[in-house]
């Protein structure tokens, strides 16, 4: 009877073995078939090499930089409800918190979200994973007028009209610190990126409001309209006294408004890529805010950049993926100024970049680029800039 | 001696077994009234309401496979799925033909902001006849930008069906 119990228990666990080493062991479409877990883990990193070419007797070194390494963890509690997060390691040694927040879906036209999220503006700022992007670099429209990685700390609602092929984000966060430290955040030549908060001990003097509309109808093409509008924060408001005219006026000296706007249409068919993207930020009280914090942000920033690849091995045989393309980039941080501070042509700049991106497996990439830099200064010289990049996300 | 070694391996190998054994999803969370009304369109010509659905067989990897039966006579299957995407899971089902030719897919509930574009029917319908498992190959499939891990996950669990079926 003990002899059959055994059997019997032996006969159980090597079924049961057996049968999971079946799923463990079996290729790449095999392992991807997880099933219904709980946790999700995944990443994604960027190694540069950056080389300054000059023109003329000065010698500048390369550089070479574990850009990112970025950790992403998705945990669903339930059917409906689950949590994202994202750790970023930026230049090996400093780490960030790039996402976390709670999402629960009431149904499909309605999430619920709250915490650490990304901005929904432009392309770049939502997808930013090195593979997704031609260059080794992302686009500077998309760190100096969208200041990627944007992301505050907020509520929102997010969903789909299936019937329309329309998903939408609307959410309400804290704005960038534009003083603080009796110093101003914002400059001229980076525009708001200086005052990202990133989640850190934020603090909020009134709420700002971020909508994205994203239309997916036709196969392979997505048109995003993206849109910001609320106010930079000051420490200067703490402790304020409202009856103290003197103290409110030095305040409101301190912010600035905010509009920004953003198109952006992205089209793949076969072997073409098609992205463009189009943002305007328009800055208020910059007058007060630029002789209050001696700065010199802009009244106006725009940018703009069109960019065409193709897969030059889409005639092979193979999975492999090369895609060689060219990129126009245009951005002002001085588009417009106020009266009181100077116009800068050298934050006018223009950038060309023509490279190949080798897609040597589904989520790893080596990437070259070459790069011709100018600015709209009548002494600007041109500069040009090589780049080599490894790129993965798993 | 013998019997309390094998009795702590065979617990150990039990024990060990059964934990890596998975839990497996439940297709009854999904909305059966739209597969059956796909179901009726695609596989069932004379009278709608004269067939069954019945469950052959399952895998771990949470795939449910069905056949479709009209007047005793097996029509074709029906393939209901979880698969993942970039932080969660959405659920998909396909229906075959006799011959394992996809006659539909439609994915039936995204749960994420990210991907959500392979639920566009437009999209979807670049599967429907196919019947080898060559998804995996780049230019059999419309790639879409930023929905990369969902149309990844989506072409490897249809690869994956495609190949299984050939089994029943």
């Amino acid at each position: 009877m003990k002899l059959y119990f055994l059997i019997l228990i032996v006969c159980v666990g090597l079924v049961n073995f057996a049968h999971a080493q079946t799923t463990l062991n079996g290729n790449t479409s095999s392992r991807i078939l997880k099933g219904d877990e709980g946790l999700h883990v995944g990443g994604y990193a960027q190694i540069d090499f950056n080389k300054a070419i000059s023109n003329d007797n000065i010698f500048n070194n390369s550089k070479l930089d574990v850009h990112r390494f970025v950790t992403f963890f998705g945990y669903n509690f339930n059917e409906n409800t689950s949590f994202v997060a994202e750790v970023e390691f930026e230049h090996v040694v400093e780490v960030y918190v790039e996402q976390a927040f709670l999402s629960h879906k009431l149904n499909d036209q309605f999430n619920l979200n709250a915490g650490l999220m990304l901005i929904p503006m432009g392309i770049q700022n939502l997808y930013h994973e090195p593979p997704t992007f031609n260059g080794v670099e992302r686009t500077n429209v998309d760190k100096y007028i969208v200041p990627t990685t944007w992301r505050e700390i907020g509520v929102g609602v997010s969903g789909r009209l299936k019937s329309y092929s329309i998903n939408y984000e609307l959410m309400a966060i804290n704005g960038f610190s534009g003083y603080s430290d009796g110093q101003g955040s914002f400059s001229g030549g980076s525009g708001l990126r200086g005052g990202r908060q990133k989640g850190a001990e934020s603090y909020m003097t009134k709420l700002d409001f971020a909508a994205r509309v994203n239309y997916y109808g036709e196969p392979g093409l997505s048109l995003g309209i993206s849109a910001y509008i609320g106010g930079s924060e000051s420490e200067e408001y703490n402790n304020l006294d409202l009856n103290n005219d003197f103290e409110l006026a030095s305040a409101d000296s301190t912010i600035v408004g905010i509009e920004m706007l953003g198109i952006d249409a992205r089209y793949n068919k076969g072997p073409l890529q098609l992205r463009g993207q189009y943002i305007v930020a328009n800055i208020s009280n910059t007058e007060q805010y630029n002789i209050k914090s001696n700065s010199d942000i802009g009244k106006q920033l725009s940018g703009y950049y069109a960019e065409v690849g193709y897969d030059l091995l889409s005639k092979k045989n193979t999975n492999e993926e090369l895609i060689g393309f060219f990129r126009y980039e245009n951005y002002d941080t001085h588009s417009d100024v106020d009266a009181v501070t100077f116009k800068n042509d050298t934050y006018n700049r223009t950038e060309m970049t023509f490279g190949l991106g080798w897609k040597v497996a589904k989520g790893a990439m080596l990437k070259f680029d070459y790069q011709i830099l100018s600015n709209a200064s009548e002494t600007s010289n041109k500069s040009e800039k090589l780049n080599f990049g490894t790129a993965i996300w798993f | 001696m013998f019997y309390k070694l094998l009795t702590t391996t065979s617990i150990l190998i039990a024990v060990v077994g059964s934990l890596s054994f998975k839990n497996i999803w439940d297709p009854a969370i999904l909305d059966w009234k739209i597969i059956d009304s796909q179901v009726s369109k695609h596989l069932i010509q004379n009278n709608h309401d004269d067939y069954l659905v019945e469950l052959i067989r399952y895998s771990d990897n949470g795939i449910f496979y069905y056949e479709v039966i009209e007047n005793g006579i097996r029509k074709g299957f029906v393939v209901t799925a979880k698969a993942p995407s970039k932080y969660n899971n959405f659920d998909f089902f396909v229906i075959l033909n006799l011959n394992f030719k996809i006659e539909y897919l439609e994915v039936i509930k995204y749960r994420e902001n990210w991907g959500y574009e392979i639920s566009n029917k437009k999209w979807l319908r670049q599967f429907s006849k196919l019947t080898d498992s060559m998804l995996g190959s780049k230019n059999q499939v419309q790639a879409i930008s930023g929905a990369t891990i969902s149309v990844h996950s989506l072409c490897s669990y249809i690869d994956f069906i495609l190949e299984d079926l050939k089994n029943i």
